[in-house]
């Protein structure tokens, strides 16, 4: 993993003139007496370029985050653009290779993940823009012999309104490159934004409209072969041995290694080597791998639900609360494993001639990747380039704790020696691991005379994807919880007596933070568990949640907006059921309504009504893209499952592991909530609340209360 | 060897071994807009028209493309709907990671070709074979609607 670097070390922009006579802004971070030396002899330091304005007064954003369809490529270049006054339509985009001075502020490295991206960049994205613009102001200054505060800017000019004359930021970059660029630049107040909260058109779709966008997949180099990889079947068994020779004389197949993760067979492209490995036959050892069905964890989870775990928040007096309590209610709840699937299957195309490497990978951590792949191959980062590419989708899984795909790329790269594509077949990725771990929660609720609520415990057993205290420290940074406890131990509602515990459970199934993490299973069990309490208390579920709010506006003002949108104060239409749910994550807040109905084994989802306030939002119709993904991501979850049987996983391609589609979607209808707030995530916040908003309004229908996932099987359709 | 029209330009390609059309296109041909999503008839991110049908390529062998019109993500925009259509795409932000939408487009467009104003219904037969694990759905409705309404 990488190296996180000390705190105190602020960064800074740099100016230099860029080639063709324009400027460049790059971010600089002081040296320490070591790496002076070092950098000395290894040659200048990357030009971390930043924003590049050159003399045809195009303007491109380096953007420092992946992008995996979250709109990143769009909202970053927005806020420097807005700051630095440019024309949005000379406005282009290019992702950053890794290099530290690209490393998230708040997480000091290049990973995209937990819906910090727009939050923690807010700041310094800004400052950027506005740095630049006032040393374009101070060349314009220079150049007329004005004093710069009576110069404007607009539309990427710099203006002079007394003598009546303006230059282009293009024809001042190369000027304004010589200026030192101001530390703290003065930024504009929410209501002078012009840029900052328009819905702008996504700057890479017209290029994914056509077919010209390039992913990792699309990388072609010349020479280049195709590998595809045979793994183990069951997680944690052993290659005994394989039949090289049949693979060997299939068409098209030029060589078979054997490599860490499994066995590589390796050819001119990929029909070949996906045929060949058909042929490969490999005989296993399992005697170490994990051998266990899906039933088997659930029921070993259930018996750790009856013993205390690590506490992970303890307010109050639970166990006196529940000595005290009228009402006592408890509720168990089963979560299988799920697979990301995103929809660009994993992929890395490597190009390594025992010398140096060249890397290009759709990813969500860029730098630790480029860090794995030079330990795998023995060489000092700089010998390796890494170029990071458009992604297909991620959701977590472009994002492993221990850089699976590209370190496999690399073990295979060592032995080649040739530039090569790995890819990885959908049955590769539904099978592959690397899963949303499954779970067990238990939730313990009292309530006293009045209907309110005295105290909550919840107990989860599930597997951590954090490894170790770095790692669960690290974790803490971008504000997931390590221990799974997500969800509970942050629970937006006045409880005056809170628990969460957690069994850490350990198994060779590899897992990883699937969008969501751990609000994905436990937002389920504690909202409907809240319409529970909310039933057992005989109040309508929407007030009973809002009478535990008071300290909480932003919670109440979202569950107020929903309410009235879906005008819950009247009784649902005929044969319809409706159902709510909140959450406040990611320094946001959603609440969503659900409107089904139920014929027969037939589901229908009418229409998911959300209220959203991210506090800004930069781009609004983005914010509502985001929360429409995040919808059918949650459906989704609801719908399908990895399970195991005899220690394999039984799922292997969208057939039977179904994700939503267009037919099954409900019309979606947000509102976002007007604020001048600090922008909170919006990538993840659309996923939780669905399904138990779902499972409540089924109660309705069905009056069943839904503990388990999936929720949709043979017997229950969603249409 | 065999030659294959696509996008109305000529390409002599190998098609033994029963390849499928997708990878001719894309390890051969280097059109990469086609792409790979499951291998098995399910996502449709591989779909082209072949003389002006979806047809998924992942499973389409390309020897039964020999003697017939193919176009790709790449040469819809010649034609007036495929233009119509990447343009509705790119102005409703339709696109999240992008990765299913040549896919999508080839679909829209065959579906409006053969019925210039779909209903939600006539909508949800033909899409109902693309995936999209962004989940942008409503947004492929909106901007199919928006075609036809232009
Ligand atoms: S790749 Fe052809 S349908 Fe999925
Ligand atoms: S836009 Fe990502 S899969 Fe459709």
């Amino acid at each position: 993993m990488t190296k996180v670097p000390p705190v105190s070390r602020r960064s800074f922009l740099k100016l230099s003139a860029a080639a063709g006579g324009g400027m460049l802004a790059a971010w600089h971070i002081p040296l320490t007496a070591a790496e002076n030396e070092r950098t000395a002899v290894d040659g200048a330091l990357q030009p971390n370029a930043f924003v590049r304005i050159t003399s045809d007064n195009r303007i491109t954003i380096i953007t420092t985050a992946a992008e995996i369809g979250q709109g990143t490529l769009t909202a970053l270049p927005m806020l420097v653009a807005e700051e630095l006054d440019a024309d949005w339509s000379l406005v282009q985009w290019e992702l950053a290779s890794p290099t530290r001075e690209y490393n998230n502020p708040k997480t000091f490295t290049q990973l995209t993940a937990g819906s910090v991206t727009i939050s923690s960049l807010y700041k310094q994205q800004r400052e950027a823009g506005a740095a630049v613009k006032e040393v374009l102001i101070k060349a314009a200054a220079r150049r007329w012999g004005v004093s710069a505060s009576s110069l404007e800017t607009e539309l990427s000019k710099v203006i002079d309104p007394r003598n009546k004359r303006s230059a282009t930021y293009g024809e001042l970059a190369a000027e304004a490159a010589r200026i030192s660029a101001p530390r703290s630049p003065t930024l504009k107040r929410p209501s002078e934004f012009t840029i900052i909260g328009k819905s702008k058109v996504r700057l890479d779709g017209a290029g994914k409209s056509n077919g010209s966008a390039k992913y990792g997949f699309d990388v072609y180099l010349p020479g280049m072969l195709t590998a595809v990889v045979k793994r183990a079947p069951k997680f944690g068994a052993r290659l005994i041995s394989f039949n090289a020779a049949d693979v060997k004389a299939s068409p098209g197949v030029v060589d078979v290694v054997e490599i860490p993760s499994g066995v590589a067979v390796i050819g001119t492209d990929f029909w070949s080597v996906y045929q060949g490995r058909e042929k490969l036959r490999p005989v296993w050892d399992f005697s170490e791998a994990a051998i266990f069905s899906s039933e088997d964890q659930y029921a070993r989870y259930d018996t750790l639900m009856d013993k205390p775990g690590t506490v992970r928040k303890n307010t109050g007096r639970v166990a006196l609360a529940q000595s005290r309590a009228d009402q006592k209610l408890e509720s168990t709840f089963r979560f299988p494993y799920l697979a990301h699937a995103p929809m660009e299957p994993l992929n890395v195309v490597i190009d390594y001639n025992g010398r140096d490497c060249e890397i290009w990978c759709g990813t969500q951590w860029p730098d630790a990747d480029h860090a794995a792949a030079a330990g795998v191959l023995g060489l000092p980062a700089r010998r390796v380039n890494f170029h990071t590419m458009l992604s297909g989708g991620g959701f977590g899984r472009r994002g492993t704790m221990d850089q699976d795909f590209v370190r496999e790329a690399a073990h295979l790269a060592k032995k080649v020696k040739k530039p090569l594509k790995l890819v990885w077949t959908r049955e590769d990725d539904i099978k592959g691991g690397y899963y949303r771990p499954s779970a067990v929660v238990r939730l313990t609720g009292t309530l006293n005379k009045r209907g309110e609520v005295t105290s909550i415990m919840g107990r989860i057993a599930s597997q951590s994807a954090a490894i170790g205290p770095l790692m669960e420290s690290f974790i803490a940074l971008i504000g997931e919880d390590a221990r799974t406890a997500q969800g509970i131990r942050d629970i937006p509602y006045d409880i005056p007596n809170l628990r969460a515990e957690v069994h850490y459970e350990k198994s060779e199934v590899p897992v990883n933070w699937m969008r969501s993490v751990a609000n994905s299973f436990n937002i389920f069990a504690l909202e409907t568990f809240i319409d529970e309490l909310a039933e057992a208390a005989g109040q309508d579920p929407y007030q009973f949640r809002r009478n535990m709010l008071a300290n909480n506006r932003r919670c109440r003002q979202v569950l107020d907006t929903v309410a009235e949108a879906a005008n819950w104060s009247s009784p649902a239409a005929a044969g319809m059921c409706r159902g709510i749910a909140l959450l406040n994550s990611y320094n946001s807040y959603i609440a969503q309504v659900v409107e089904a109905s139920l014929d027969g084994d037939q589901l229908n989802v009418h229409r998911v009504i959300s209220a959203v306030d991210c506090g800004i939002a930069v781009n609004p119709d983005l914010v509502k893209a985001q929360i429409e993904s995040g919808i059918v991501f949650g459906l989704s979850s609801a719908m399908g499952k990895i399970s195991f049987k005899d220690g394999e996983v039984r799922q292997n391609n969208f057939h039977d592991y179904p994700i939503l589609r267009i037919n099954q979607t409900p019309a979606i209808e947000t509102h976002i909530i007007d604020s001048d707030e600090n922008p909170g995530g919006v990538g993840e916040l659309g996923v939780p609340c669905v399904a138990p908003a779902l499972a409540n309004a089924m109660y309705q229908a069905t009056g069943e209360r839904i503990k388990s996932l999936p929720m949709f099987n043979q017997n229950l359709q969603i249409t | 060897m065999p030659d294959l029209m696509i996008n109305g330009t000529k390409f002599t390609v190998d098609t033994s071994n029963d390849v499928p059309l997708l990878w001719v296109l894309r390890d051969q041909l280097h059109l990469t807009g086609t792409k790979y999503g499951c291998g098995m008839s399910l996502c449709g991110s591989c779909n082209v028209h072949v003389d002006g049908e979806i047809v998924k390529a992942c499973t389409f062998p390309a020897s039964a493309a020999i003697g017939r019109e193919i176009t790709t993500i790449e040469g819809i925009g010649q034609t007036p709907m495929g233009q119509e259509v990447q343009q509705a795409w790119t102005e409703q932000n339709v696109h999240q990671c992008g990765y299913c939408q040549s896919g999508q487009i080839m679909s829209a467009v065959a579906l409006l070709n053969g019925n210039p104003n779909p209903s939600d219904t006539d909508i949800d037969i033909v899409m109902f074979g693309n995936l999209c694990r962004c989940g942008m759905y409503n947004r492929i409705r909106k901007a199919i609607h928006s075609v036809s309404e232009s």
